[in-house]
């Protein structure tokens, strides 16, 4: 049961307390955006002379088409789009696969491995950098997709996360389809895949933001601008000039941040879902 | 013993018949669970736990990036940070910003809980508490060094236009780490909010509910039932905000390049800039391991001190 | 044809440290075509046993055949068994069709037009032909009842294990479900498992129950044997509503005694208590205590009623003899006001007679009785 506490039970002016209180909170962490935005479409004339002044009277869209035009932004847009799109996909099969052999299989090794995997989360994955990055050379997978792709793809979170949600479905599922003659691999298709689409959206949702915004691990990995992911791209972009265009800057960081926000906008469900499931948190 | 005996022999009979269905088709098959974790394990074992190890061994290593020979050093790369201002620095300056960084678990346990009183438009709320969080650090990065810039920047001209005196934030060297904690708080937030928010919907109303009926006032409800039953929701939260703390890069290299002079240096920024500027992967590798030391300890303090009764 | 042997039956879990004993040598012989109850209290093994029927578990020891074949080295596809879970574990992703099409598609390769027939007949008989396309989110708890126990049908077993398929189920669907449950099966004639904690469904619905007690059969009969002629005192207390009463007395000289009532034993009593017995313990059904008694007579019980609660069709009293709670089923229409004091009598007959140390019935022994015939 959710411990909800009883409106009737609190006064007016303590409830108006609460909404400013909350109001406040909320309008400090969209502002920034917002803000942002709103300087944009602002002339650069304006940026630098009237920082508080809110609506521009002459908006315009060209700082985004100066950005665009002027850097191979459309490059960087690509090689985000194909490590997200194969980081995701990647990470939703080994990870549901793993995650369900680790809550329901039956072999021996299953508690070491899980060991394994709760001592992975604690290695901070800029430990392992260096010596990732000789090892990348050794195969060849320095400044390649997959080089960049599979510090993401081989992080911990995801088992666990797959896993928490497999323990969560009954035993008798899996008996009810082995007693009607379905392989492991048949159940996991038939079933447990089916079953976690629920799981595996936050999953996806979450390895999407991380690949999205990764930036150390693609910084060290990457040494072409042709393979820059946008963070890469934008990070090492504003420290060229001496002299900053924050118009372009500005433009660059929302164009950035718009895919996020949207699929965060469509999918705040499963996000939610998926941080809770994360904290283990009982309820 | 003689039944038992035969049932031995029975069972060992069954196991063998097992065996001899074709594995992929057995459902008892050990063999078709270890296909499933199979890729995986092996992506652990070489992203992960090699690396660790040769972690470790490039640590005790003169371990240059374009050289072929590495010689052996010992200890050396770890008696030499101690004496590297530079490192004793960004030591310093990782534990404050961590520390800093933990002033958000209050604040996101207050308003946690306002927001679970469950007044209209709650759902609003958390949402847009939350979106610091979804946005990627860069972009973060990129949006506050505009808001601080001292020169155009909106903090300025607000602090101006009210009146008061302006500062020169991140190129300050005093204000320069602090500002980068407001950042890094501001972005943690909405995370710990989330996580407390299903902590308290976790919470048996009962116990509110025999509270009010026993006559406790809403501290009293706070102190003796939220404290204690969130202890194990607060213990992860305090977990996952000092080790994403400690291992902070991105702000530090994008909005401050670690300055001025070495103000916002941090172990990783520290640790990229000689393992893969300056190429000296041995000594950046030793940086790596006390990193890993740390984070690990920081774990078990955790466990220690707060998470007695908190099971996995 | 599929009779059904238990042997000696043994599942332990756990490791050296901590053993659970599940189910302990457990034997049970079920004809073809029967319908067999498996009662007995929470975790004392049902479900353990019907998993190693089904081939969810693999017993210590002990063997399971059918028709004559042992099950043991067969996967559970293969065993010509199906079951109903007690969550039923319908598959949500899947519409109704698909679950009761799922193990002809996984465990046969009938054609395809040969499934959609099974899984439309077996619909028909349970009247969800209409139901067929939603998914189990969309049913209520009868109607996912219905598609689990037709997955079952579907398969056309030789067996049905059933665990405890009624217990989501709110009262009044309950009781209308039990009758349906036995038609069915009369109508399919497969010999039947069902499982269950509730002793109004083993009375009812089983040709045969099979009570257990910590991983133990107690006694494997018709409930009328179960009922009448319990072999023991947890037989005796677990069968019935209200149950059993029970009193500790001791025996001298055809008298028993326990420091409150004396009770002179008649011959019919006195047949089944062996020799040098001092000590048993005396049982006697609510319902079967007579409340009419002429005061006067011997072997009265004057009692105080302390609670009344009238049933409507019979009234339940409550009493006590000495330190023992006595309760009461009386059919007589008299209104009884409590606190009155009544006599009450136990008539020889009804009384059940159990050793004090084993708990055993005591009618196993007979010095002359030719009705007290026991399994
Ligand atoms: N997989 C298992 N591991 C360990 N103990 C078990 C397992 N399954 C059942 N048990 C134990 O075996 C006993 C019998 O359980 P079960 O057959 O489920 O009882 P019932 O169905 O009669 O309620 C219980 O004590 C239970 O705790
Ligand atoms: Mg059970």
């Amino acid at each position: 049961m959710a411990a909800r506490f009883n409106l009737e039970s609190l006064p007016s002016w303590r409830i108006v307390a609460i909404h400013v209180i909350l109001m406040t909170a909320a309008i400090l962490a969209i502002a920034p955006f917002v803000y942002a935005f709103l300087t944009s479409i602002k002339p650069s004339p304006e940026i630098l002379g009237a920082p508080l002044q809110p609506i521009t009277p002459n908006p315009t869209i060209e700082h985004y088409i100066t950005f665009w035009t002027e850097h191979p932004f459309d490059r960087w847009v690509l090689n985000s789009l194909i490590l997200t799109t194969g980081a995701v996909f990647a990470s939703l099969l080994l990870d549901s696969l793993a995650g369900f052999a680790l809550a329901k299989g039956e072999f021996r090794g299953r508690y070491g491995i899980f060991l394994l995997v709760i001592g992975t989360f604690i290695i901070p994955p800029q430990a392992i950098m260096v010596p990732l990055f000789v090892q990348m050379g050794w195969i060849g997978w320095q400044n390649t997709y997959w080089g960049i792709m599979i510090l993401i793809i081989s992080a911990p979170f995801g088992v666990f996360l797959m896993r928490q949600f497999y323990l969560s479905i009954s035993d008798s599922y899996l008996e009810a389809a082995r007693m009607a003659g379905a392989n492991t691999f048949q159940i996991y298709f038939k079933i447990i895949l089916p079953m976690g689409k629920s799981a595996l959206a936050a999953l996806a949702i979450f390895k999407f933001i991380f690949m999205w915004g990764a930036f150390l691990w693609p910084l060290i990995i990457v040494d072409s601008g042709a393979m820059f992911p946008i963070p890469v791209g934008l990070g090492l972009f504003e420290g060229q000039y001496g002299d900053t265009p924050w118009g372009q800057v500005l433009a660059a960081s929302l164009l950035t941040a718009a895919p996020v926000l949207v699929a965060y906008i469509l999918a705040q469900e499963a996000f939610m879902k998926g941080i809770a499931l994360q904290g283990g948190v009982k309820g | 013993m003689l039944a038992e005996l035969q049932a031995n022999i029975k069972t060992i009979h069954a196991r063998i018949d097992d065996t001899s269905w074709d594995a992929f088709t057995n459902p008892d098959s050990e063999l078709a669970w270890y296909v499933l974790v199979g890729p995986k394990l092996f992506l652990f074992l070489t992203i992960f736990v090699f690396p660790f190890f040769f972690a470790i061994w490039m640590s005790i290593h003169e371990w240059h990036m374009l050289a072929a020979e590495h010689q052996f050093l010992g200890l050396d790369n770890y008696t030499r940070m101690l004496v590297d201002s530079r490192f004793i620095d960004s030591f310093v300056n990782t534990v404050i910003y961590t520390l800093g960084l933990t002033l958000s678990v209050p604040i996101a346990l207050f308003l946690a809980i306002l927001i679970n009183k469950n007044i209209r438009g709650s759902a609003f709320y958390s949402a847009a508490i939350f979106v610091p969080v979804v946005i990627s650090w860069v972009v973060v990065s990129l949006i506050w060094m505009w808001i601080y810039n001292p020169d155009i920047g909106m903090l300025n001209a607000l602090l101006e236009a009210v009146g008061l005196p302006t500062s020169q934030w991140t190129r300050g060297v005093r204000t320069a780490l602090p500002s980068l904690i407001i950042i890094g708080i501001w972005k943690t937030v909405g995370f710990n909010l989330v996580i407390f928010l299903a902590g308290l919907r976790g919470l048996p109303e009962s116990y509110y509910e025999a509270a009010t009926v026993a006559g406790a006032n809403s501290w009293q409800k706070f102190r003796y039932i939220t404290m204690p039953l969130l202890k194990p929701t607060t213990f992860f939260v305090v977990l996952v905000v000092l080790i994403t703390a400690f291992r902070e890069f991105t702000p530090m290299f994008v909005i401050t390049d670690g300055g001025p002079v070495t103000a916002t240096h941090t172990i990783v920024y520290y640790f990229y800039i000689v393992g893969f500027e300056r190429g000296q992967m041995g000594y950046a590798s030793a940086m790596a391991v006390v990193l890993l030391i740390v984070v690990f300890v920081i774990s078990i303090i955790q466990q220690r001190t707060w998470g007695q009764d908190v099971d996995y | 044809m599929a009779e059904l042997e238990i042997t000696n039956l043994r599942k332990v879990f756990g490791d050296e440290d901590e053993t659970i004993v599940a189910v302990d040598d457990l034997s049970l012989d079920i004809e073809d075509g029967e319908f067999v109850i498996l009662v007995g209290p929470s975790g004392c093994g049902k479900s353990t046993t019907l998993r190693c029927i089904a081939g969810l578990e693999e017993p210590t020891s002990g063997d399971v055949r059918l028709a004559g074949q042992s099950l043991l080295d067969k996967r559970p596809s293969n065993r010509d068994i199906a079951m109903v879970f007690q969550n039923y574990a319908l598959y949500p992703h899947m519409t109704a069709f698909g679950n009761m099409a799922f193990s002809l598609e996984m465990g046969t390769d009938l054609p395809r037009d040969e499934i959609r027939r099974r899984v439309e007949d077996a619909a028909e008989l349970l009247e969800i032909s209409e139901l067929l396309e939603q998914r189990p989110g969309e049913l209520s708890g009868g109607q996912q009842q219905r598609v689990a126990l037709g997955r079952a049908i579907v398969r056309e077993p030789e067996v049905f294990l059933l665990d405890e398929p009624l217990s989501n189920l709110d009262a009044k669907l309950r009781s209308s479900m039990r009758a349906e449950l036995q038609e069915l099966q009369n109508q399919l004639g497969v010999t039947t498992i069902y499982v269950t904690h509730d002793q109004t469904e083993a009375m009812t619905m089983g040709d045969r129950i099979a009570i257990l007690n910590q991983g133990k059969l107690q006694q494997f009969g018709t409930p009328l044997e179960c009922y009448h002629e319990p072999n023991n005192q947890f037989v005796a207390g677990f069968i019935g509503s209200p149950s059993m009463n029970f009193l500790e007395m001791a025996y001298t000289d055809g008298v028993l005694d326990n420091g409150h009532v004396q009770y002179h034993a008649p011959q019919s009593l006195l047949d089944h208590i062996p020799p040098n017995t001092s000590n048993l313990v005396v049982g006697i059904r609510p319902e079967h205590i007579e409340t009419n008694a002429d005061p006067g007579d011997q072997n009265v019980i004057n009692v105080v009623i302390e609670v009344v609660e009238p049933m409507g069709d019979r009234t339940i009293l409550y009493t006590s003899i000495g330190e023992e709670p006595i309760i009461i089923s009386s059919a007589e229409e008299e209104i009884i006001e409590e606190g009155s004091e009544i006599p009450i009598h136990f008539p020889p007959d009804k009384m059940h007679l159990f050793d004090r140390t084993s708990g055993e019935s005591l009618r196993a022994y007979e010095r002359a009785s030719p009705l007290a015939e026991v399994k």
